[in-house]
């Protein structure tokens, strides 16, 4: 069985839950973790230059919603998974299209949207 | 290509396998209990025997599931309470706290609720395995810091060593420490701030010590701690109130923190960034090893 390979970000997420999400698909996607970055200083520049496909991020108390998410711009062509701070809830965008919301997200909702990249397909 | 288990490379136990234990697994967090559900079961030595959201759930089915081990999430209500009631329902089980800030007051704060280790917020997923091994063999890794706090509790009566005066009340050294912040007005909010510890556990403390001292509000709590004085030498000396509200107790551990992350183990701490700056310490006993480099990627 081929394994994809996606070129990951990861931005003010607990190693843990990207651990879990690495862990998760590990039968058929390889998350290649470019970049992790425990504060959003400097990001945009850092995402231009790297380039993801897959950006990962915690969102803070203090962050309500992903609209506080503007330096993802940075990276136009990546696949955006955005967790709560309660850890409940996931955001996920692409391409700067609107963001849908994953309520009382499980497993299974998040890797379906990384093994979407793989295939190419749109959320 | 078969899922292997995440100790696969990075845990060798020349004496052979861990002893086959049943895990349940309390979380709020959907994707954290199911996740880790799906993932510790391919250790061959863990058997998945539950999943559960909250502490009530999970007190009233771990009595027929008879769990070997528990791994609470730290960030519950309730959590902190529930583990002498997870220990009375399931005699012999073992709580292990997933997620806890890796300070002295949290550490002795679980400890003295009886958890028989403890996973620090900071932990890799490969260092939960590594460490739920180690606390099945009795062994804690913990940092240095934490043990020199731990020594001095010890050393200064805040732990299980106490004179005549202190054992006279019914509340532990934190509870009493939390009843003085009350009396003095501060908020639960404020309190979890001032000592530096979770909404959650600043929840459980006070719901312990109303039922301990059988008061049914704050306000109670204010006139019981006027007439009772002579326990209040065991407040150290940094938790006094200071005048000033904006004097933080640990300035070196917060000032380093995010806006909003500071001192917070609400349920959103469990998935915020974590600075504390214990990962930078030297660590004791068994080595922490990187999923990934066990992986042979990134």
């Amino acid at each position: 069985m081929t394994v994809a390979v996606i070129r990951t970000v990861v931005i003010t997420l607990p190693m843990m839950i990207s651990d879990i999400v690495d862990q998760l698909l590990i039968d058929d996607v390889k998350l290649d973790i470019v970049g992790r970055f425990d504060s959003r200083e400097l990001i945009e520049d850092m995402l231009r230059a790297i380039s993801p496909e897959l950006v990962l991020v915690g969102l803070g108390p203090d962050e309500p919603g992903k609209t506080e998410l503007s330096f993802l711009t940075a990276a136009p062509a990546a696949k955006v998974i955005a967790f709560s701070s309660d850890g409940h809830t996931a955001y996920v965008s692409q391409r700067g299209a609107s963001w849908t919301h994953l309520p009382d997200v499980s497993p299974g909702a998040i890797t379906s949207v990384i093994r979407s990249i793989g295939r190419d397909e749109n959320i | 290509m078969d899922a292997q288990p995440v100790s696969s490379k990075s845990l060798r136990r020349v004496d052979g396998q861990p002893q086959r234990s049943k895990f349940l697994i309390v979380s709020g967090i959907r994707f954290l209990s199911e996740g880790l559900a799906e993932i510790l079961a391919r250790e061959p030595w863990i058997e998945i025997s539950g999943v559960s959201t909250s502490v009530s759930a999970a007190i009233s089915t771990s009595s027929a599931l008879l769990p070997d081990f528990i791994l609470l999430d730290a960030a519950l209500d309730g959590g902190l309470a529930a583990v002498a009631q997870f220990r009375d329902v399931v005699p012999g089980v073992r709580v292990v706290a997933l997620a806890i800030a890796e300070t002295e007051e949290d550490v002795v704060s679980w400890a003295e609720a009886g958890v028989a280790g403890y996973i620090p917020r900071t932990a890799a997923l490969a260092d939960l395995v590594q460490l739920l091994v180690g606390i099945q063999d009795g062994r804690q890794p913990c940092s240095s810091r934490v043990v020199f706090g731990l020594l001095r509790r010890l050393g200064s009566g805040g732990g299980r060593v106490r004179d005549k005066s202190r054992s006279a009340s019914p509340l532990t050294g934190r509870e009493r420490q939390i009843t003085e912040l009350i009396s003095a007005g501060l908020s639960n909010k404020e309190i979890a701030r001032r000592l530096n510890i979770g909404l959650s556990t600043t929840k459980s403390h006070v719901h312990n010590l109303l039922g301990k001292l059988n008061l049914q509000g704050r306000g109670q709590v204010a006139a019981w701690t006027r007439g009772t004085r002579s326990w209040r030498l065991d407040v150290p000396r940094r938790l006094r109130l200071s005048k000033n509200p904006s004097v933080s107790l640990s300035p070196s551990r917060r000032s380093d923190a995010p806006p909003g992350r500071q001192g917070d183990r609400s349920p959103s701490a469990a998935l915020g960034p974590d600075r504390s700056d214990d990962r930078l310490l030297p660590r004791m006993d068994i080595p922490m090893t990187d999923v990934r480099a066990a992986r042979g990627g990134a």
